[in-house]
């Protein structure tokens, strides 16, 4: 009987798509999509041993679930991320060798799948194996390890999103920093105005019912239409106010973006500080009313700190968010990681889509631990 | 200390207290039974202004309570809840440090005088720096009750504050704050729906229902005269007898010098416990010891009955 199910799928999907998908796809050049490239011709030779920590993970289904079992499988998981990406780079070095310069060599589905599926049996074994966030980001990291390190030994070099990056790097720096800097500066005003409002609907229950239906209102206007709507009244006021677009804001670029990644921002902050607030226990509040504390004094000194929890929950989740849904910005004209990647939409290249898709999907990844991190701090400081 | 005259709080017309008049007076441990739903913990609320009243006047030490600043009439007057509501996220010391901080005591002044509290709770010295959840519900109580009393107030609120706790705690507890009241003299007013809780501790009680108080009066005067039937069947019906016993003490009845056979008794044992312990060893008579052990005297059922 498998004791580890998830794994035991996880490694059937894994399988398929090892023998059924291309490992690799080799295209002649940039506009022609490619040819697949199997699996069998990465691991020709004896390179077959780099699927073997892959196969090591099969035997982990049928074992107890106990801590030793788990740290095997982020050993045996970890190092399989690292020898596909070998394997990878292998086979596209030999492909390139033996073709011509302009050919290109992508990561096919079946590469995806595996990585994917390896990375996924990971996280599992990690989430289970450790209890305290902190920990489990130091694993997920240690555990990356063997695949960074192939990464940087620039082994990928001859696959074409490695010479993507290689043209656009400068680029993609740029689109990153973008990207941070439009998540944040929706961040900003949206703590700033929605912590505020969080607190009045948790003291005004007859405000509550109101402002939540606004804010859902918002939530339901589909993201591409609110960036398109907020380009309209900008650039009127652009025009009215000549000062203003110097200072950045018109119709198109930064400010729409913010603005509309702001609203979105707005629901899940107002209500996580509203539920915090009204989380704190009654006899909390009687006995800090019965001591003379001040209505202030009540709202720093104890509720806010008591919501705390709940409060960085809301904002995990606005920021994993805000990081995709500034994708969009790039509609916009703002710029940041959604540019590089429409571009690759548009030009049907999918290596510069992944360009812009990977440092999204890693920055949403460590935004999420970071801020799971803080709320595990926060709270265990009262256990 | 404390005077309530003609004091009522209407709500949605319903009268939730009832043209209350009494005063407590300094030194007095005060306790308002009823009922739940009688209005006690509603008058208790009163007097720190967590609850308003329609009519009448409360002076708290000379002065109507509305001539005080709302905060600095609470920080002069202790209170204490049965759900203690301590602050999760603050050590104990930063609990009982509450109200001396908002009235911004010196620092070593504020950890001596948390040191002397857990002393006379009797709490580890160690605790100081234990979030609320690592204690038990006793010692949260304790906790509580130290906190109440941080700012050395002039009164000490406390709201059923042993009724969520076991038998055995309670118990404990209520030693614990008889033995405070009597070391501090502070003027406590409690509220308990507990008659045994309220007969061991108060120095006066008053019994109020359905908003009005009934009676008030010393233990014993409300066992021996209860005013009507409501007060005889809630000091005990026919218990009272019992209850009596319970109220008063082996040294009241001992014979001086004589002695007897039988476990001996403490003087300051309820007579109640003497007359459990003479059924118990099927006697009639006990030898009475003081705290140091020295024999007093004998005590006989045969005087038990005396009025």
């Amino acid at each position: 009987m498998p004791r580890n199910r998830v794994l035991l799928l996880l490694f059937a999907i894994g399988s398929i798509a090892a023998f059924a998908l291309a490992f690799l796809t080799l295209a002649p050049n940039r506009l022609v999509s490619g040819a697949p490239i199997p699996l069998s011709y990465a691991i020709n030779g004896a390179r077959w041993l780099a699927l073997l920590p892959g196969a090591a993970l099969l035997p982990a289904a049928f074992l107890r679930r106990r801590r030793p079992t788990q740290v095997y499988v982020i050993a045996c998981a970890s190092l399989f991320l690292a020898a596909l990406l070998w394997l990878a780079g292998d086979a596209a070095a030999r492909l390139a060798a033996a073709g011509s310069q302009m050919a290109r060599i992508s990561l096919g589905a079946g590469f995806w799948l595996l990585f994917a599926t390896a990375a996924l049996a990971l996280s599992d074994a990690v989430r289970r194996a450790f209890r305290s966030p902190l920990t489990r980001i130091a694993v997920g990291f240690a555990a990356a390890l063997p695949a960074l390190a192939v990464i940087a030994s620039g082994h990928l070099d001859r696959l074409a999103i490695a010479r993507e990056y290689a043209a656009a790097h400068e680029l993609v720096g740029i689109a990153v920093v973008r990207h941070i800097e439009l998540v944040l500066g929706a961040l900003a005003p949206t703590l700033a105005i929605g912590l505020p409002l969080g607190v009045l609907a948790a003291r005004r229950p007859r405000l509550r019912a109101p402002l939540f239906s606004a804010l859902n209102v918002i939530q339901t206007i589909p993201s591409i239409a609110m960036f398109g709507l907020l380009m309209a009244p900008l650039a009127a006021i652009a025009e009215f106010a000549p000062a203003l677009p110097r200072l950045g804001i018109s119709g198109i670029g930064v400010a729409p973006a913010i603005i509309a990644l702001f609203l979105y921002a707005l629901l899940p902050i107002v209500r996580n500080a509203a539920a915090g607030l009204a989380s704190v226990p009654h006899a909390v509040l009687e006995a800090a009313r019965g001591m003379g504390m001040t209505r202030r004094q009540i709202l720093w000194r104890a509720e806010l700190p008591l919501a705390l929890p709940v409060i960085l929950s809301g904002v995990r989740i606005t920021l994993v968010q805000l990081i995709g849904l500034a994708v969009l910005a790039a509609l916009v004209g703002a710029g940041g990681l959604g540019a590089i990647m429409f571009q690759g939409l548009f030009a049907d290249a999918l290596d510069q889509v992944l360009l812009g898709v990977i440092p999204i999907v890693l920055m949403a990844m460590l935004a999420d631990a970071a801020m799971s991190a803080l709320v595990a701090l926060v709270q265990q400081q009262r256990q | 200390m404390i005077e309530f005259e003609d004091v009522s709080k209407s709500f949605d017309g319903a009268k939730a207290v009832d043209r209350l008049s009494f005063t407590v007076a300094a030194g007095e441990f005060f306790v308002l039974i009823g009922p739940s739903g009688c209005g006690k913990s509603t008058t208790l609320k009163m007097i720190n202004r967590l609850e308003d009243y329609t009519s009448g006047h409360i002076r708290f030490a000379g002065k109507d309570i509305t001539e005080y600043p709302v905060e600095a009439l609470r920080r002069r007057i202790g209170y204490a809840i049965q759900s203690v509501g301590l602050f999760p996220h603050w050590t104990v010391e930063q609990n009982i440090a509450t109200v001396p901080r908002l009235l911004r005591w010196p620092r070593p002044r504020i950890r001596d005088r948390v040191a002397e509290l857990l002393r006379l709770l009797r709490l580890d010295d160690d605790s100081r720096h234990r979030y609320p959840h690592q204690l038990s519900g006793g010692q949260q109580q304790r906790v509580g009750v130290a906190r109440a009393l941080a700012a050395d107030p002039d009164v000490l609120l406390m709201d059923e504050p042993f009724g969520a706790l076991d038998p055995v705690t309670r118990e404990a507890l209520q030693s614990e704050i008889a033995r405070i009241h009597q070391e501090t003299k502070k003027t406590i007013v409690f509220v308990t729906h507990d008659m045994q809780e309220a007969l061991r501790l108060a120095s006066r009680i008053a019994i109020m229902n359905r908003g009005r108080l009934v009676q008030i009066g010393s233990p014993i005067a409300l066992v021996r005269e209860p005013a009507d039937d409501f007060v005889r069947a809630f000091v005990g019906g026919d218990d009272r007898g019992i209850k009596l016993l319970s109220l008063e003490t082996a040294a009241e009845r001992v014979r001086a010098g004589e002695s007897a056979p039988g476990p001996p008794i403490r003087a300051d044992a309820p007579l109640s416990r003497a007359l459990s312990l003479m059924i118990e060893h099927a006697t009639d008579r006990l030898p009475v010891i003081d705290a140091s052990g020295r024999p007093l005297g004998a005590l006989h059922l045969a005087d038990f009955p005396r009025q």
